[in-house]
């Protein structure tokens, strides 16, 4: 569909600057939005003139409220949502060792953002669209010294997956991505040494642009079979 | 069933003073074990322990709140003066909040379930594992629900709460595999307790008909799970998710 009006939350790095690659190439005018403005700045820029630049931090109570009022005020509609925001804690400590202040900060990042974020995207979705949110295998899985980040990815998958039963009235399909293993930095800054320690291998593994592909899929049309479904990208961790 | 698995044994119950938390502390009693009950309703609290054993050689209350950091951490001090030890801990203590619409969820209401469930439930794990990690001992049971598994309209807080439990169980499991020390996940169906009655706009009755079983569960149907998962009759089991639905998820 041409005209089509797609919010990219998270669009300044990694898979969130490659969906919106991608998405520019099909047509879509966007909305690129994220907390700092520099690299949107600098992706409006390479992406041309049907590209709005937004930024706020949607852990925030009103932050995505924002992000959604700009696409409207600009364009005049939001057809679909892309959510790949969040917080890659660096490899650190076991549960008995962490402050509960941290792993407060982990799930407003990436859960209460998720809550919030989907929230005002289909609040104004009344005749439709297609949101698209990045969880992570570690929403499924395990992971010692990361047991905040999968606590916030298992409680993505969750309010997802209820939430896209509720949405299925007013025409709003939700799924989620989970990028397992996959060549980007937050993966390394995720499992630290672990993934020598695991016998696990990047090298090969599908990039940042691969899981985009799958994000923007999700986002279009051609996917409208697909409701309330979380799609893994990337080698699974499973231990066996 | 279960007679003396749990012999001498001490269980710290969070959410113990009434419903599941109340019916576990019964089958732990029944299994040989000594149990601390804590739970913020303290006259219910001091009830409950006095109803499971009134000489209070086998049951304590002890009053907290389980996003109170400093009163979790209290909480593993008291079982062991008490009692002498700390052998698993049962974190039961959760809230379903408000049913709705996720889509006019207020930020308050999704916050408070995150908060208790999911934070209420780290720091009984963390001040439970700091104990457990020092002994290279001890199995830490964190209840969840179906719902952690697959959603539930109306209460999307709900189950992204008990989805996140889950992840905080694996993560755990697998930090203190090595030590000897475990950690599962409990998944209950439906199961006749004060929250259920709490959340039916229809009753028991529609409940029960999904179920395979055609009922919902009874309290004391998790006891021989609890009793197992606390006991070494589970020593190889860790970083699991137990369901006991009915056949709900089958």
């Amino acid at each position: 569909m041409r005209d089509r009006v797609t919010l990219v939350i998270g669009a300044g790095s990694g898979i969130g600057r490659a969906c919106a690659r991608l998405l520019a190439e099909r047509g879509d005018r966007l909305v690129l939005a994220g907390r700092q403005e520099a690299p949107l700045r600098a992706l409006a820029a390479e992406l041309g003139s049907e590209v709005e630049v937004a930024t706020a931090d949607v852990s925030l109570n009103d932050g995505a409220t924002t992000l959604v009022s700009a696409a409207l005020r600009r364009f005049g509609r939001l057809d679909a949502a892309i959510n790949t925001f969040g917080m890659v804690p660096r490899y650190g400590n076991p549960l008995d060792r962490l402050r509960v202040e941290d792993l407060r900060g982990v799930l407003a990042a990436n859960l209460r953002g998720v809550f919030l974020a989907v929230q005002a995207e289909a609040q104004v979705m009344s005749s439709g669209g297609a949101i698209v949110v990045l969880g992570s295998v570690l929403g499924e899985v395990g992971w010692a010294k990361q047991g905040p980040f999968s606590a916030a990815k298992h409680g993505i998958r969750g309010l997802c997956l209820t939430w896209a039963k509720e949405l299925e009235a007013q025409g709003v399909r939700l799924n989620v991505v989970e990028p397992g293993l996959v060549q980007a930095p937050t993966v390394e800054r995720l499992v630290g040494k672990s993934l020598d320690a695991e016998g696990l291998d990047l090298s090969g593994a599908p990039d940042a642009l691969a899981v985009a592909r799958t994000v923007v899929w999700l986002s279009s049309d051609d996917s409208r079979a697909i409701q309330g479904q979380a799609i893994g990208v990337g080698g699974h961790v499973r231990r066996v | 069933m279960n007679e003396g698995a749990l012999q001498d044994r001490v269980v710290l119950i969070t959410g113990a003073a009434r419903g599941l938390g109340l019916a576990m502390a019964g089958a732990v009693v029944q299994a040989g074990g000594a149990v601390v009950l804590l739970d913020r309703e303290v006259e219910l609290g001091v009830a409950a322990a006095a109803a499971l054993d009134p000489s209070g050689a086998k049951a304590t209350f002890f009053a907290a709140d389980v996003t109170d950091e400093p009163q979790m951490a209290a909480a593993v001090s008291h079982a062991v003066e008490r009692f002498g030890r700390l052998d698993a801990a049962i974190n039961n203590a959760g809230i379903l909040g408000p049913l709705g619409p996720t889509l006019t969820l207020s930020p308050e209401d999704f916050d408070r379930v995150i908060e208790v469930n999911v934070v209420g439930t780290f720091l009984g794990m963390k001040h439970q594992l700091l104990h457990f990690r020092q002994q290279k001992r001890g199995s830490i049971i964190n209840v969840a629900s179906v719902n952690g598994l697959v959603g539930s309209i109306n209460a999307a807080a709900y189950a992204a709460s008990k989805h996140a439990v889950l992840g905080l169980t694996k993560s755990a499991a697998l930090e203190v595999a090595a030590l000897g020390v475990r950690v599962n996940a409990l998944c209950p169906g439906p199961f006749e307790t004060p929250l259920l009655r709490a959340s039916q706009q229809e009753n028991l009755k529609l409940v029960a008909q999904r179920s395979p079983m055609r009922r919902v569960g009874r309290p004391e149907e998790l006891g021989a799970a609890v009793v197992y998962l606390c006991s070494d009759l589970s020593s190889y089991l860790t970083g699991q998710t137990v369901v006991i639905d009915g056949g709900l998820l089958a």
